[in-house]
C-alpha cells in the first residue's frame, strides 16, 4: 500500500509519501500564496521523483491544511486537527495532546489513545502568535525569520510588548526601533509575547500530557522554551515538525 | 454518541405559515417608515419589556433597534458598510455595539432601509439593563431629532437569588413604569386607555405562551423547524404592534401547523442526523451557514437567545421544556395597572437580552445550554464569540469550558457583531465547521 | 509624596499589614460604585482591585479578548494569587467588562466571600434612590453575617466621617492644583487618590494631612508647562501621567475614577444613614455608563477645565471600552466649544511607549506653537 499525505499553507506546501507505513521521501516548498495549486503540483512532483515512483503507483493521496482544497489530484481531504492527532500518536504513541502552529493557523488538539478528538482549540482571528507574526516581525528587525531564535539568546534585558493584538505588538516594536533598543532584546520580546499568546490559548482546553509540538514555529527554540515554561510541560518535537500535517494525512491515507 | 453511518431521509415541506409571517414582519417595518402617512406615532426606541403600554396611548409604530440594526445588516451589506461608517466617521468607536451603529448610522445619513427617509420619531424609549451600549442608544437618537426621551432602568444582580432583592428590582420597575403612564399622557396628550392597554397586555400574553409551545415542540425529533426559520417567527413575539391580535393569530396558525407536522414526523431538514444548539443572535448577514451545516446533516434545534426575542418556557421536572404557564392561566389577577405591569414584566423581562444581561450569570447560561441540549437531543453547541456585541460575548468563554467539561463538543467563531459584517471571514467559519463536524467523525453527505 | 508612591507600588503590603495587625477581614472591590462606607462600618477594610499592565497569558480560557485588558488584567492578578491576602470581594456594578472580571473571579479564584450590588444606571431617576437604598439594606445583613458585627448606627457615622473627611482632603488637594504653579504633579496627585483605595482610610487621612501641611514648604516646581486634563477609562497606572509630564506637560485635573471622581462629592448626611450613602453613589461624577440620560459629563467636564484652566485634554481609553466610545463625540464637542482641543489614546494593558510618546509630544507641540 502506498499511500501521501499534502498539506497546503498559506508559506508552504508539504507531502510525504509512505509505503505501509514506512515514510519513503518527503518534501516541502514555499507555496507562492496566490499559486498555491501549482506549487502543491510541483511538490508532489518532487516528492515522487524522490520516492521513484510514478503518480499512478500511489493508491491515495490526502489533502490537508487551509489550502486543502487547492489539490486537485487528492483523493479526499482531511481537517487539519485530525491529521494531527493521527500523525502525533504515530511518532510518539503516548501523545495525548498536540500544538501545531503554523503560518496562519494554530490549534491545540486533546485526544485519546484512540485518536478520538476529545477537545480542541483553533486560535482567534488575530495574528498575535501565529507563525506570519513572527515572519512580520523578523522582517521589521530585519533578521531572516531562522535567526530570530539565535538572536534573541543574545538578549541582555527583558522588554515587555503587547502579547494580545499583532498590531499593537508591531507598534511597540517599532517603538522600540525608536528608542535604540538592542535588536536582540526585541528579539526576545517578540519571542516572548508569541510564546504568551500561544500559551493563553493552550490554556483555553485543559491538555494532557504527552504533549507534542508540530508546525514551523518549533523551529524557533526560544519560543519553544518560552512557551514550555510557561505551560509547565515537557514539548514532544519530531524531527520535521513542519511536515507532521502532511505525514498525519499520510496515515490516514492509508488507512483507507 | 454514536453517528450513524447512513441516513433515513425524512419527510419535509415547506411552512404554509412563511409566507404570512413574511408579510407581517414586512407591514411591521413598512409601518414604521410610514407612520405619519398613515395617522400613526411613530416611536423609536427599544421597549422590550413596556412596549406594550403604548397602546395604551393609541396607534404607535415602532422601531426597536436590535432588530432594527439586525434587518439593516441582512437586508443590505452595502447599506450596513455605510451606515457602520458613517457613525465612526462621526467620532463613536468602532467596538461600540454593531447594531448600534446601523441604527446611528441610519438615522445620521437620514435613510430607511427599506427606502425613504429615516422616520423621525416622536419620542424615544429607553429600557437599559440589556446592555451597557443599548443602555446609551436612545441618548443619542434623542438628541439628534430633539425629541423627549423617556428612560426605564433595571439593575442586575450575580447569585445567589435572593427573593428580597427580586421584590426590590420589580418595585423599582413598576415605579418608572407607572411615571412612563404619566410621561406619555403628558408628551402624546392623549389619556392612557387603561382597557386596551389591559387587552393588549393579555394579548401578549397569550402569543408569548404560544410562541413557547411552538419553540418547545422543537424537541422532537426529526425537528419541524429548523432555527433560521425560527428567528423568522419569534421576532414576532418581540415586536410590538397595535394590531396585536392579528399577531395573536398568527402563532395559533404557526402552533397548529408545527403540531400537525411532528404528528406526521414532517422534518425541517431531510438529512437530519445530528442536532446542535446556540446561543447569542448568529451573523444576520451570513445565515447560509445553517444551510451549509445541513450538507453534515446538521440541523440547529434550538437557541436560548429565541426566549429573549419572543417566547416563554419553563424547564419540566422531567428535563424537558415546556411552555411557561402566564399569569392569565395561572389565575393572577390582571385588573390594575400594577398588577398588569407586574405580568408584563416578570413574562417579557427575558425580551432583547443577551447572555450578559443582568443576572445571567454564566453558570446559568451553562445550565440553560445543557439541560436545553438535554432535553432537545443535541449533540453539540456553537458559540459566537461577538468583538463588539460585549452582551453577547459575555460569559462565553466560561459556557463552552461548562459544556465541554459535560461532553457537549462546542465551538467558537468570531466576528465583530451580527449586525456588522466587518471583518467577518467567511471561508474561515466554514473551514472551522469542518473541523468541527469532522472532528466528531461526520463527513458531509453525498447529496 | 514619595510616601504616597511607595504605598501604590506596595499596595498588597498595606492591606497585608493591615489584616496582620488588626486581624479583621480585607474586602477586594472592582469599581468605585462600590458603597465602601457599608464594607468600613462592617469592620472590613475595602481595597480597590488593581492590575499590574505585564502581558498575561492565564485569563483567556475564561474572558474573551474583547473584554478590556484592565478587566482581564485585574481577574489575571486573582488567578496567579496576587489577591491571595483578600477574604472577599465586591462589585457595585458599573460596567460589563468589570462585570465579567467579578463573575469569573467567583468561579476560579477561591476568594471566600463575594457580593454583588445592583447600583442603578439611570441614576437622576426619582425612583433609583428608594432602589439603591434598598439594595444596601440587603447589603448591609449580608456584610453582618459574614462578619459576625453588626453594622451599628455609630459605626455608619464613624465610617461616613472617615471617607468624607477622606474625600474633603483630596478636594483640598486638588483645589492647589488650580494654581500657576500647582504644587504637586498629575502622577503624584493618582497616587494619592491609589494610596487612599488600598488602604485604611483614616491612616491615609492622617498622611494627607501631614501632606497638606507640608505643601507650602515644598520647593517651586517651576513652570508647569501646558496644562492638561486626562479623562477616559479607568487606568491605574500613574506611569502613564509621568510620561505626560516629562514631556512638557502638567495634568492639572482629571475626569477618572482613579481620580477626582473617586472624591469629588461627599455623603450628607441624613437621619437615613443608608439613603445618605446611595444619594452619594448615585449623585457621583458620572462614568459613561451612569450618564445614560441627561448628560451630567458634558456640564462637568467643561466646568473642571474652565477651573483648571486647562489648554488641552487627553482621553486614555481603554482598548474596546464601549462605554467611553460611546461618549467621544459628546465630550469632544463639549470641549472644542471651549477651544479646548482633545486627543484620543488607545491602551492596551501594558504601560504605553514609543508610540504613545510621539503621539503626546506632537499634541504638547500644538500649543507651544501657538505662544510662539
Amino acid at each position: 500500500m502506498i499511500s501521501a499525505g499534502i498539506d497546503v499553507g498559506i508559506k508552504t506546501v508539504k507531502a510525504v509519501i509512505l509505503r505501509d507505513g514506512q515514510i519513503l521521501a518527503r518534501r516541502l516548498a514555499l507555496s507562492g500564496g496566490f499559486d498555491r495549486a501549482r506549487s502543491a503540483e510541483q511538490v508532489w512532483g518532487k516528492v515522487l521523483q524522490a520516492a521513484g515512483l510514478p503518480p499512478a503507483d500511489v493508491n491515495r493521496v490526502i489533502a490537508t491544511g487551509t489550502g486543502k482544497w487547492d489539490v486537485r489530484f487528492a483523493n479526499d481531504y482531511v481537517v487539519e486537527p485530525l491529521a494531527d492527532v493521527r500523525a502525533a500518536l504515530w511518532l510518539f504513541p503516548s501523545a495525548r495532546s498536540v500544538i501545531d502552529i503554523g503560518a496562519d493557523q494554530a490549534r491545540v488538539v486533546r485526544f485519546d489513545v484512540n485518536g478520538r478528538i476529545l477537545d480542541y482549540v483553533l486560535n482567534q482571528k488575530c495574528a498575535a502568535g501565529l507563525g506570519t507574526f513572527a515572519e512580520t516581525m523578523a522582517r521589521t528587525l530585519e533578521v531572516p525569520l531562522e535567526k530570530m531564535s539565535e538572536l534573541s539568546l543574545k538578549s541582555q534585558r527583558e522588554v515587555l510588548i503587547n502579547a494580545q493584538c499583532a498590531v499593537f505588538a508591531e507598534l511597540d516594536v517599532v517603538s522600540l526601533i525608536h528608542n535604540n533598543t538592542a535588536k536582540a532584546d526585541i528579539a526576545r520580546a517578540v519571542n516572548d509575547a508569541i510564546a504568551t499568546k500561544l500559551s493563553a490559548m493552550v490554556g483555553e482546553i485543559t491538555v494532557e500530557k504527552d504533549v507534542v509540538l508540530f508546525g514551523g514555529v518549533a523551529s524557533n527554540i526560544e519560543v519553544v522554551n518560552s512557551l514550555k515554561k510557561r505551560l509547565g510541560v515537557d514539548l514532544l518535537i519530531p524531527e520535521k515538525p513542519a511536515l507532521a500535517g502532511a505525514l498525519g494525512a499520510g496515515l490516514i491515507a492509508a488507512a483507507g | 454518541m454514536t453517528i450513524p453511518k447512513t441516513h433515513r431521509k425524512w419527510r419535509t415541506r415547506p411552512l404554509e405559515c412563511w409566507q404570512k409571517a413574511k408579510e407581517l414582519r414586512q407591514r411591521f417595518y413598512q409601518d414604521a417608515a410610514t407612520a405619519r402617512e398613515q395617522g400613526k406615532t411613530p416611536v423609536e426606541g427599544q421597549p422590550f419589556v413596556n412596549a406594550e403600554l403604548l397602546c395604551g396611548v393609541g396607534n404607535f409604530t415602532t422601531e426597536f433597534w436590535t432588530p432594527l440594526g439586525a434587518s439593516i445588516a441582512a437586508a443590505s451589506n452595502e447599506f450596513s458598510r455605510q451606515c457602520i461608517n458613517e457613525t465612526q466617521m462621526r467620532g463613536y468607536g468602532c467596538d461600540t455595539c454593531g447594531y448600534v451603529r446601523n441604527v446611528w448610522g441610519a438615522m445620521f445619513l437620514n435613510l430607511h432601509f427599506l427606502g425613504g427617509e429615516f422616520p423621525r420619531p416622536d419620542f424615544v424609549l429607553e429600557e437599559g439593563g440589556s446592555c451597557d451600549i443599548q443602555n446609551k442608544a436612545g441618548q443619542v437618537i434623542a438628541e439628534h431629532f430633539g425629541v423627549p426621551l423617556f428612560h426605564t432602568d433595571l439593575t442586575g444582580y450575580f447569585c445567589p437569588a435572593n427573593a428580597e432583592r427580586d421584590e426590590i428590582r420589580e418595585e423599582y420597575w413598576i415605579g418608572q413604569t407607572l411615571d412612563e403612564i404619566e410621561w406619555l399622557e403628558k408628551v402624546t396628550g392623549r389619556k392612557f386607555d387603561d382597557e386596551k392597554f389591559s387587552e393588549t397586555v393579555k394579548t401578549g400574553l397569550r402569543i408569548r405562551t404560544l410562541a413557547g409551545e411552538v419553540f418547545t415542540l422543537n424537541q422532537n425529533i426529526p425537528a419541524p423547524l429548523d432555527q433560521k426559520s425560527m428567528y423568522s417567527f419569534f421576532i414576532l413575539g418581540a415586536l410590538v404592534r397595535s394590531e396585536q391580535e392579528e399577531t395573536l393569530r398568527f402563532w395559533e396558525m404557526l402552533r397548529d401547523e408545527v403540531k400537525e407536522r411532528v404528528a406526521n414526523h414532517i422534518a425541517a431538514v431531510a438529512t437530519e442526523r445530528y442536532r446542535w444548539i446556540e446561543e447569542a443572535p448568529p451573523p444576520w448577514y451570513f445565515l447560509k451557514y445553517y444551510r451549509y451545516m445541513e450538507k453534515y446533516g446538521a440541523v440547529c434545534v434550538g437557541s436560548p437567545y429565541v426566549q429573549t426575542i419572543g417566547c416563554h418556557w419553563r424547564w419540566g421536572e422531567d428535563g424537558t421544556y415546556h411552555p411557561r404557564e402566564n399569569p392569565l392561566e395561572l389565575g393572577w389577577p390582571l385588573n390594575t395597572r400594577e398588577e398588569l405591569i407586574r405580568a408584563m414584566f416578570v413574562v417579557n423581562r427575558g425580551r432583547g437580552g443577551g447572555v450578559g444581561r443582568h443576572g445571567a450569570t454564566p453558570e446559568a447560561t451553562a445550565e440553560r445550554l445543557l439541560s436545553m441540549a438535554k432535553a432537545f437531543n443535541a449533540d453539540g453547541a456553537i458559540l459566537p464569540l461577538w468583538r463588539s456585541g460585549i452582551g453577547y460575548a459575555f460569559g462565553m468563554r466560561e459556557v463552552a469550558l461548562k459544556l465541554t467539561e459535560a461532553g457537549i463538543p462546542t465551538m467558537h467563531y468570531e466576528g465583530s457583531q451580527p449586525g456588522d459584517k466587518t471583518d467577518f471571514d467567511e471561508a474561515q467559519v466554514l473551514d472551522r465547521l469542518d473541523v468541527f463536524m469532522e472532528s466528531q467523525g461526520l463527513r458531509k453527505l453525498e447529496d | 509624596m514619595e510616601r504616597f508612591r511607595k504605598l501604590v507600588e506596595n499596595r498588597h503590603d498595606s492591606a497585608k499589614d493591615w489584616k496582620a495587625k488588626t486581624g479583621r477581614k480585607v474586602l477586594g472591590y472592582l469599581c468605585t460604585y462600590l458603597p465602601e462606607e457599608l464594607v468600613y462600618a462592617a469592620g472590613v477594610l475595602p481595597v480597590r482591585l488593581l492590575c499590574s499592565y505585564e502581558p498575561e497569558d492565564v485569563t483567556e480560557r475564561y474572558m474573551y479578548g474583547s473584554f478590556c485588558p484592565l478587566s482581564r488584567g485585574i481577574l489575571a492578578e486573582g488567578l496567579k494569587g496576587t489577591y491571595s491576602y483578600l477574604d472577599g470581594i465586591g462589585y457595585g456594578e458599573g460596567c460589563m467588562h468589570l462585570r465579567h472580571t467579578f463573575g469569573s473571579w467567583r468561579l476560579h479564584v477561591p476568594t471566600p466571600y463575594n457580593y454583588y450590588v445592583s447600583v442603578p444606571s439611570y441614576v437622576e431617576s426619582p425612583r433609583a434612590k428608594t432602589m439603591l437604598r434598598g439594595e444596601l439594606v440587603v447589603f448591609k445583613k449580608d456584610l453582618e453575617e459574614w462578619t459576625g458585627n453588626a453594622i451599628t448606627e455609630q459605626a455608619l457615622d464613624h465610617a461616613i466621617e472617615v471617607y468624607n473627611t477622606n474625600r474633603r482632603l483630596m478636594r483640598q488637594v486638588y483645589e492647589l492644583r488650580r494654581a500657576d504653579k500647582p504644587p504637586i504633579s498629575g502622577a503624584e496627585a493618582m497616587e494619592m487618590v491609589l494610596s487612599s483605595q488600598t488602604m485604611d482610610k483614616e491612616e491615609h487621612n492622617r498622611l494627607l494631612m501631614e501632606a497638606i501641611d507640608n505643601l507650602p514648604k515644598r520647593k517651586d516646581r517651576g513652570d508647569p508647562g501646558v496644562r492638561v486634563m486626562l479623562l477616559g477609562s479607568e487606568t491605574n497606572n500613574p506611569s502613564l501621567l509621568r510620561l505626560v509630564e516629562s514631556l512638557g506637560a502638567t495634568v492639572v485635573i482629571d475626569d477618572l475614577c482613579s481620580g477626582s471622581r473617586y472624591f469629588w462629592n461627599e455623603v450628607i448626611p441624613q437621619e437615613d444613614r443608608l439613603l445618605a450613602i446611595a444619594c452619594r453613589y448615585l449623585d457621583r461624577p458620572r462614568c459613561p455608563v451612569k450618564d445614560v440620560r441627561y448628560r451630567r459629563r458634558t456640564a462637568h467636564i467643561p466646568q473642571l477645565a474652565e477651573d483648571y484652566n486647562i489648554q488641552g485634554a487627553v482621553m486614555t481609553l481603554q482598548k474596546y471600552c464601549h462605554p467611553h466610545q460611546c461618549d467621544c463625540p459628546a465630550v469632544k464637542s463639549a470641549l472644542s466649544k471651549r477651544n479646548i482641543p482633545i486627543h484620543f489614546i488607545e491602551l492596551d494593558g501594558t504601560i504605553p511607549s514609543g508610540e504613545f510618546q510621539a503621539r503626546i509630544e506632537a499634541f504638547i507641540e500644538m500649543f507651544s506653537a501657538e505662544v510662539v
